[in-house]
């Protein structure tokens, strides 16, 4: 019980501290005891109210609000004999405002609990990933201000891909922050396995930038799914039928799109299909090809069986290749994060690689894919 | 007729902001408190981590676009934010390097996300067009690499400098 630990010249301090604050009103009716123990409830709930939205963005701990709970808790009990209470109370907002802000920001949540004396264990007591997701966290300084991860996500939507390649030769922070985030991660990599002709085409990251729009991260692992393909589907407004089509074929591992076919499938039926057909089908082989003639001109796109002369998709049971380059291999290996922390739970590699395949060629490819008609 | 329902806002330097209720609800962080507050009263929100002036500015664009929604900009930039953002939006954005860095602060704390967005976007906006070089000196950033590593991450990178 928390009320049991509060020394009496704390709780004469908390009441003048609730006299003004904003939640007094509620608690006039209450004795001082109760009305201590319900404003903790109240911060609690306060505080998991702002953390949670974002904390989901990171972690994927099914009793989250426990966890954070109990962290806020445990400031509380901590405090009633050591400074980090009076630190703390100074009234709700401020203490809202810092639990907030501690654990939203890494950085300075480490540096509070070293200023307090208390471990950062703290508040990941019983669950050591959660440590670790909040180490991913770490945000970058500009002008003596640390900026959070979503809010440096933010600037970067914004910008190119040859601008957010800028962003990490900044410095060890920036390109750790750059490094350390999932999509970055995952879109550096994939650039980085490019050929130097194709990776100069995509300096402009539609890719990132309708992950980003679409606010995966936010979501659980099959909402994220349907999320992507609802992300891309504005794309290709002009032809919804070869859009569909072509998610379809891809990710029920046919390999074929086939031009003369009108079939469309409604998108609930659609994402149903992949979850239905999806973890017990194997995925043997998919290949997709993108061709261009001499000056790098879109061609088309057809099926595995016409490989054409400059780039060449592919994905089997032991060679996962682009272009030649080994692309997925390390990162199915060291389990990349992208894949691991979004699919691993529905899908095996090769299942993540075939959607990530098909992300990667809606991505680059939007232009091309716009034309299949065409050609 | 009754009066406007109104809550106090103070900033971390003790300055005391009345603005309408409707208005303020613009931030997810104050709506979330007021909502089991009681509405005969004007509650008094503390908000300590926010100083008076981005405060102030954040109160003013809330008041303008509590009415005229934000429009949501594009992504990636193709050029200046001054392009594609309203003539009041340009007006507002008027204001120095450090307190538009406040204000991104502020925006993010307060949880108002069409503000985040815009400030968010003028950042990149500033960002567009300038080298690494530029972009640390405009921000204060301390190029911590060593030689060795600031070579090899160049070399990494060769390929976005010759796009």
């Amino acid at each position: 019980m928390l009320c049991d630990e509060i020394l009496p010249s704390n709780m004469k301090r908390l009441k003048d501290v609730f006299k003004t604050s904003p939640i007094k009103r509620k608690l006039k009716s209450t004795d001082d005891i109760e009305f201590y123990q319900e404003s903790w409830d109240y911060i609690a709930q306060q505080v998991c109210g702002f953390i949670l939205p974002r904390f989901n963005t990171w972690m994927d701990i099914d009793n989250l609000d426990e966890h954070i709970l109990l962290a806020v808790q445990k400031i509380c009990c901590s405090n009633h004999d050591n400074k980090i209470f009076t630190c703390v109370v100074d009234n709700i907002a401020e203490l809202a405002g810092k639990v907030h802000k501690i654990l939203y920001q890494p950085l300075i949540l480490k540096k509070f609990f070293k200023d307090q004396e208390i471990d950062f264990k703290l508040i990941n007591s019983d669950d050591t990933s959660l440590a670790f997701d909040i180490s991913s966290l770490e945000g970058v300084k500009i002008q003596k201000q640390y900026f959070s991860t979503d809010i440096v996500l933010n600037i970067m939507s914004y910008l190119s891909g040859k601008e957010l390649n800028f962003m990490s030769m900044l410095s060890k922070e920036w390109s750790t922050l750059l490094s350390n985030n999932l999509v970055w991660r995952y879109i550096h990599k994939l650039r980085t396995s490019l050929p130097q002709e194709v990776s100069s085409r995509i300096g402009n990251w539609k890719f990132f930038t309708v992950l980003n729009n679409a606010n995966l991260l936010q979501l659980p692992h099959q909402a994220q799914l349907t999320k992507i393909v609802s992300a891309f589907k504005p794309h290709f407004s002009n032809n919804p039928c070869v859009f569909n089509q072509f998610i379809t074929n891809i990710f029920s591992n046919t390999c074929i799109i086939d031009h003369s076919t009108s079939h469309e499938y409604s998108y609930d039926k659609l994402d149903a299909t992949l979850f239905i057909h999806w973890p017990s089908k194997e995925a043997t082989r998919l290949s997709f090809s993108i061709s261009y003639d001499n000056d790098n001109e879109f061609r088309g796109c057809s099926k595995s069986n016409y490989v054409p002369p400059a780039l060449h998709l592919s994905l089997s049971d032991e060679n996962y290749s682009f272009g030649g380059m080994s692309l997925f291999q390390s990162s199915l290996s060291d389990a990349s994060p992208f894949i691991g922390r979004y699919f691993a739970t529905e899908m095996n590699g090769k299942m993540a690689t075939c959607f990530l395949i098909c992300l990667i060629t809606l991505s680059f490819g939007e232009e091309w894919l716009n034309k299949i008609y065409q050609y | 007729m009754s009066e406007t329902k109104q809550v106090e806002l103070t900033s971390k330097d003790k300055v005391s902001f009345k603005v309408d209720r409707d208005v303020i609800l613009m931030s997810g962080l104050v709506k979330d408190m007021l909502e089991e507050g009681d509405e005969d009263e004007t509650p008094i929100i503390p908000i300590p981590n926010v100083d008076s002036k981005p405060l102030q500015k954040v109160i003013e664009y809330c008041q303008y676009h509590h009415k005229e929604p934000a429009q949501e900009i594009e992504k990636p930039l193709k050029g200046k934010i001054e392009d594609v953002i309203c003539d009041w939006d340009k007006k507002f954005l008027e204001i120095d390097q450090s307190l538009l860095i406040e204000l991104i602060m502020a925006a993010n704390y307060l949880n108002i996300k069409d503000l985040l967005d815009l400030t968010c976007a003028k950042v990149a906006s500033m960002i567009k067009g300038k080298s690494p070089e530029q972009i640390r000196e405009m921000f204060g950033i301390e190029n911590d690499f060593t030689p060795e590593e600031e070579a090899k991450i160049r070399e990494e990178n060769k390929w976005c400098e010759e796009a």
